[in-house]
């Protein structure tokens, strides 16, 4: 005769069992602490200027939403409670970003909120103020939802679903792509610990209904299990290398597109890192979609930047190339320089360069209305392999068209894929002595086209700055090197999304008094207008820095290859004699490791190239992977020589049991309440394994050398327990001679624990080893 | 479930969009979810196969009221730890929770006991258990089921019936002493452990030397007078809901009755109207008394015969053999005019009426007539003169 047990569902457990208080606050504290980490990887991003505002708006949504689990209140009151608590929540934190109109009335505010709280027209506008009240409620959105799912439904997946969705396009799309790995890694750990802990108290909440006696150590264990599943995770994921990296939404989109899902995004805050023929600063660009464009190789010692076009026009904050005078028979070959063109002798270096496009029209830039492919050359152009014209300011003193200098190399027809040329070029050699004696008798048409300012206030300030920052030198050498140290040091910082310049400012003039951040273009604009404030002629090279050391050809010379994220900008300041030096005021950045260049031996800029393609980390700010981990186990020595001294040095008898209980753990038995400090004792002197000289005598033979390690501990040990007993039920106490013997005893114990612990692991794998032993007994 | 759902959407969707965009970090965050679902998957798979949960039951025959121990134990062998380990417990047996929660570190093991007391007559399995683990973020949940242990019969309570003695004790006709039967005859039935009023000569001192305890024998004393016991089966008179039901009441009683005649060296015989019509000739002995426990465990209300018929059937043949005891919750009185016609002489047949309207039954109770209360003794039993839950008046039968 039997009858049937039917187990209530576990859904309708979870209905009417609310989470405990331990539950409860374990959840909202990781959901706040999940919110926080998305948050601060959209941040990291960069979307929008002063987006700080949104931290506090995802704790007061998890807040919101704890308020609302704790008081039970159902499904379809926190749906429609939603959206004033997004109205309460995102308003204080955002209402100060729209700017006034002079309306102030309160009817007129809202109407202008409520505009912005349209996600799906905010989300993609291009104003930043509206932008940042959408992500504000977009963050607000996810914190509720992870909270209400994660604490009263214990729904782990469903509640860390919209944080990843989040994550994913913050790492797809964000207008700053440095930065994210850290606080998305971050963010994804904390995404799995809130799957485990509401798992967890799912599973609580069954066996709290169902009357199922949890046995202890089981929740410690749980999340231990987790940490170490989640561990692994992290481990495969960051070794795991990905299938491709090649962009398919160029494909898809069609060439011209930013790439990837940016899109709207893109025309709002971001353009992509890339060529271009002017020099115009402002805007913040993205480094987020690199296109590969064509590989070289070269005779040179080192990877050389690679120079497109010049800029030699300064007008109104904006660098653009001069309209200079063509020459050539669009034949290739040499290019033609006039007679009185700097020497090409002795202080220079030939080198070739052999380019192979990998796109079409990887060099085409678009200058004025014509759509141009240009050659890409290094130093001095001397000829190139396929028809191209040199333009650049021509000298006809002899009826004959030489060119006193290159600003470009436009070819006569587009570079198609797979497309081979060859260039040479002559590079500088001249030394520093040489250089700093340089004369400073320029020719007519350099003076008139590359020392040219406007005369307006902006100019002024140039020379002022130039001046400050020059004083001391003696030498137009100094002075140009004076100015790139300056640009170069700490109080100028790298960025690709630099601050808007206030309006009726020019960005150069923002760039050197104000913000101080800014990219290659600011740099390179900035000294290239100081050096002609101090008279130096100067122009700005436009073109491709470095490349990445990507493989080694059949000829054994290595093979560099050039992305769109490898498109700089530089400076040459021209010297009488050893004609365009260049100089470079970039410090270095997620982008490249800019350096100065050397002088002397062959003055090619860059250093070395790095194997990656897509943004490199920076090498310079970066430590090594050795210096890591000889912080990191520094830290652990630290931390372990702290944890001895706490261990070994107990100020009473009191905090001396807490050791105990400690030493207890490690050897493997824990405390039970219902121990006293006597029974504790015994088990701790019963868990310690023997010496190993014992555990070789043949069973049955288990003699205890009275010098052996374990018979002095427990020695110790009970000695320790004695005195503590005598200390707490003695009407005298322990006088000052016990409490040093105490003392001493617990020291013996501290200095070998380390061989005691050691001893215990052994004894207890050995123990573990046999599947037939039974180990924790409960109740 | 739900959750796997949506963490294999997430996969897909970043699957997809790192495949489309090529960014390395995209691909990071679709792996990380990823490995966590085939993590997930391998960890409850590996530690699933090398689960064991082993139970230690006890097997045999028990009485209602009697406590039980049983020990688990959860076994790890892989070397992967277990998280948790949910052990829930199927057993059919009301108020007895064996379930645990447990976690087991790699290569160790968990037990625990688990007390129980059985409140119901019956067979009774222990299990079917089952083992519920997972991964720490439950993925991927497995459940290991091991079946039912092996049945055990559980006795019908059996109370005190001293009061009842007098109805009808007595030996053969002329012989109404109450009380213990003489050993008048050495026929050993079976030997049992010592009691305090046994006498020294009762003492099997082979077998208390191989038992190391005192154990006593215990004797056929086929000189003594006997008892039938009719026990009203029918499944139209019986009234409540087990435990408090008269059925329940009926048979414990039945059992109570026989214990004691049996442990007196009374023969002792069983009718029933039961769907079988079962019969049990007199008989005496410790091997008797089981067997009528046995019986008395798995009877059921299953007859459609009238307990009068059986009283007609089987009174007759009884006469001058010993006592006559009916129990019955019957309230037609066929059965009295019935009994009355067997025609005892020397004891009066005793009547034990578990009254059906204090169980619920609608209607009125039997009411017992002055002739009747003359020529039988009766007794009436309501609800709550047994309590079934109150295991400390039980008898021990072992």
């Amino acid at each position: 005769m039997q009858t049937r047990v039917t187990l209530p569902s576990p859904v309708a457990d979870l209905r009417r069992t609310a989470p405990s208080l331990v539950e409860f606050w374990v959840g909202v504290t990781l959901c706040a602490l999940l919110m926080l980490a998305t948050t601060w990887a959209v941040l990291a991003g960069d979307w929008v200027a002063r987006a700080g505002g949104t931290l506090p708006v995802v704790l007061v949504g998890v807040a919101e939403a704890a308020l609302l689990v704790r008081m039970q209140v159902s499904r379809a009151v926190a749906v429609i409670a939603g959206p004033l608590f997004a109205l309460v929540a995102a308003l204080p934190f955002t209402i100060a970003t729209i700017p006034a109109d002079g309306n102030a009335s309160v009817a007129h505010l809202v109407v202008r909120y409520a505009g912005a709280m349209w996600l799906p027209q905010s989300l993609f506008s291009a104003d930043g103020r509206t932008f940042l009240v959408a992500l504000s409620l977009v963050l607000w959105v996810c914190a509720y939802f992870a909270t209400w799912m994660a604490v009263r439904e214990r729904n782990g997946g469903a509640a860390v679903f919209p944080c990843l969705f989040v994550l994913a396009l913050n790492i797809l799309n964000a207008p700053r792509s440095f930065g994210l790995v850290l606080p998305s890694t971050v963010a994804v750990a904390l995404a799995a610990t809130v799957v485990a802990q509401a798992n967890l108290s799912r599973l609580a909440a069954t066996w709290r209904h169902r009357s199922m006696v949890v046995l202890p150590g089981m929740f410690g264990r749980y999340m231990r299990s987790a940490a170490v599943m989640l561990g692994l995770v992290l481990l495969v994921a960051a070794l795991a290398p990905p299938v491709s990296s090649y962009d398919l939404t160029q494909s898809i989109l069609g060439s011209g597109s930013p790439g990837g899902l940016q899109s709207s995004t893109a025309n709002r805050s971001s353009q992509p890192v890339g060529f271009s023929v002017d020099t115009v600063l402002g805007g913040a660009i993205s480094a987020a979609h690199p296109q590969t464009l064509f590989r070289y190789t070269t005779d040179a010692p080192a990877p050389l930047y690679i120079a497109l076009a010049t800029d030699s026009q300064f007008q109104n904050g904006v660098w653009t190339h001069g309209e200079g005078s063509a020459i050539g028979d669009g034949s290739g070959g040499d290019v033609l320089w006039a007679a009185s063109a700097p020497e090409l002798g002795a202080e220079t270096r030939v080198v070739h360069l052999d380019v192979t496009a990998l796109t079409s029209d990887s060099t085409n830039a678009t200058i004025g209305a014509r759509s141009v492919a240009l050659a890409p050359w290094v130093g001095t152009p001397l000829s190139v392999s396929v028809p191209a014209n040199a333009i650049g300011i021509v000298r006809s003193a002899d009826g004959a068209g030489r060119l006193l200098t290159v600003d470009r190399l436009e070819l006569v027809s587009d570079l198609k894929e797979g497309t081979s040329l060859s260039i040479t070029g002559a590079v500088s050699t001249a030394t520093i002595e040489q250089l700093r004696g340089a004369r400073q008798a320029y020719p007519d048409a350099f003076t008139q086209e590359y020392t040219n300012l406007p005369g307006d206030s902006a100019t002024d300030t140039l020379i002022g700055i130039a001046r400050d920052w020059t004083s001391g030198t003696g030498n137009s050498y100094d002075a140009a090197v004076a100015i790139e140290t300056h640009l170069r040091s700490s109080a100028f910082t790298y960025t690709l999304t630099p601050p808007q310049a206030p309006d009726g400012t020019l960005p150069i003039i923002d760039f050197l008094t104000h913000s101080h951040k800014g990219y290659c273009q600011y740099f390179a604009s900035a000294m290239a207008a100081l050096l002609r404030a101090e008279g130096i002629p100067s122009r700005i090279v436009n073109g491709y820095a470095n490349g990445t050391r990507t493989s080694v050809d059949a000829k054994g010379d290595t093979v560099y290859t050039v992305t769109s994220n490898d498109a700089h900008s530089w400076v040459e300041a021209y010297f009488p004699h050893y004609g365009w030096i260049p100089f470079e005021p970039t410090p270095p950045s997620q982008l490249g490791y800019y350096q100065p260049p050397v002088r002397g031996a062959v003055t090619l800029l860059g250093v070395g190239a790095t194997p990656n393609a897509v943004p490199r980390a920076y090498a310079g700010h970066t430590p090594s992977a050795l210096v890591l981990v000889l912080l990191g186990l520094l830290l652990v020595l630290v931390l372990l020589g702290l944890a001895g001294v706490w261990l070994a040095r107990p100020r009473d008898l009191r905090t001396l049991w807490r050791r105990m209980a400690v030493v207890g753990r490690l050897l493997g038995v824990r405390r039970r309440p219902c121990d006293t400090d006597a029974a504790f004792t015994a088990r701790l002197m019963a868990a310690i394994p023997p010496d190993r000289a014992a555990l070789r005598r043949p069973r049955g033979d288990a003699g205890i050398c009275s010098r052996s390690l374990r018979a002095s501990i427990c020695k110790a040990l009970d000695e320790i327990a004695v005195l503590s007993g005598k200390a707490q039920f003695s009407s005298k106490g322990i006088d000052a001679t016990e409490r040093v013997r105490w003392l001493r005893c617990w020291r013996q114990v501290a200095r070998a624990l380390p061989r005691l612990v050691w001893r215990s692991l052994l004894a207890r794998r050995r123990v573990v080893e046999d599947p037939y032993r039974t180990g924790v007994a409960a109740l | 479930m739900q959750s796997r759902a949506l963490l294999l959407a997430c996969v897909a969707f970043l699957s997809l969009l790192a495949g489309l965009t090529g960014v390395r970090l995209a691909y990071s965050l679709a792996y990380v979810v990823l490995s966590l679902l085939a993590l997930s998957f391998i960890w409850s798979r590996a530690t699933s196969r090398r689960l064991t949960v082993t139970r230690e039951s006890p097997s045999g025959t028990f009485t209602v009221g009697e406590p039980f121990t049983e020990r688990f134990t959860a076994c790890n062998h892989s070397s992967l730890p277990v998280a948790y380990c949910e052990v829930v417990d199927h057993s059919p047996i009301d108020g007895y929770l064996a379930s645990r929660v447990c976690t087991l570190a790699r290569r160790a093991s968990v037990s625990w006991s688990a007390r129980g007391v059985f409140d119901r007559r019956g067979r009774h399995s222990f299990g079917p258990l089952e083992a519920r683990i997972g991964d720490p973020f439950g993925l991927f949940p497995k459940s290991i089921q091991v079946r039912a242990a092996g049945e055990m019969l559980v006795h019908p309570a059996v109370h005190p019936v001293d009061d009842l003695a007098p109805a009808w004790s007595g030996g053969s006709a002329g012989d109404g002493q109450p009380g213990r039967p003489l050993d008048v005859a050495p026929d050993v039935s079976t030997v049992r452990e010592y009691q305090t009023d046994d006498g020294q000569s009762r003492i099997h001192w082979k077998s208390t030397a191989r038992t190391g305890r005192l154990m006593s024998c215990t004797y056929d004393t086929p000189q003594t007078s006997g008892l039938l016991v009719v026990l009203d089966l029918g499944s139209a008179v019986h009234a409540g809901e087990a435990p408090e039901s008269t059925l329940e009441y009926a048979v414990s009683l039945a059992a109570s009755i026989c214990h004691a005649s049996l442990r007196r060296g009374h023969a002792v015989g069983l009718v029933t109207n039961d769907a079988a019509g079962t019969i049990f000739r007199t008989r005496r002995g410790e091997a008797w008394r089981l067997r009528l426990l046995d019986f008395l465990a798995v009877a059921a209300a299953d007859g459609t015969v009238p307990v009068a018929e059986a009283v007609s059937c089987h009174g007759r043949s009884w006469r001058g053999r010993g006592g006559l005891c009916v129990i019955t919750p019957d309230r037609n009185p066929e059965w009295v005019e019935a009994l009355l016609d067997t025609g005892m002489r020397g004891t009066r047949p005793l009547c034990v009426v578990v009254e059906p309207t204090s169980f619920g039954a609608p209607g009125t109770p039997l009411r017992v007539s002055a002739a009747w209360r003359q020529a039988l003794n009766w007794r009436l039993i309501r609800r709550g003169d047994m309590p079934t839950s109150d295991t400390s008046a039980h008898v021990k039968t072992r």
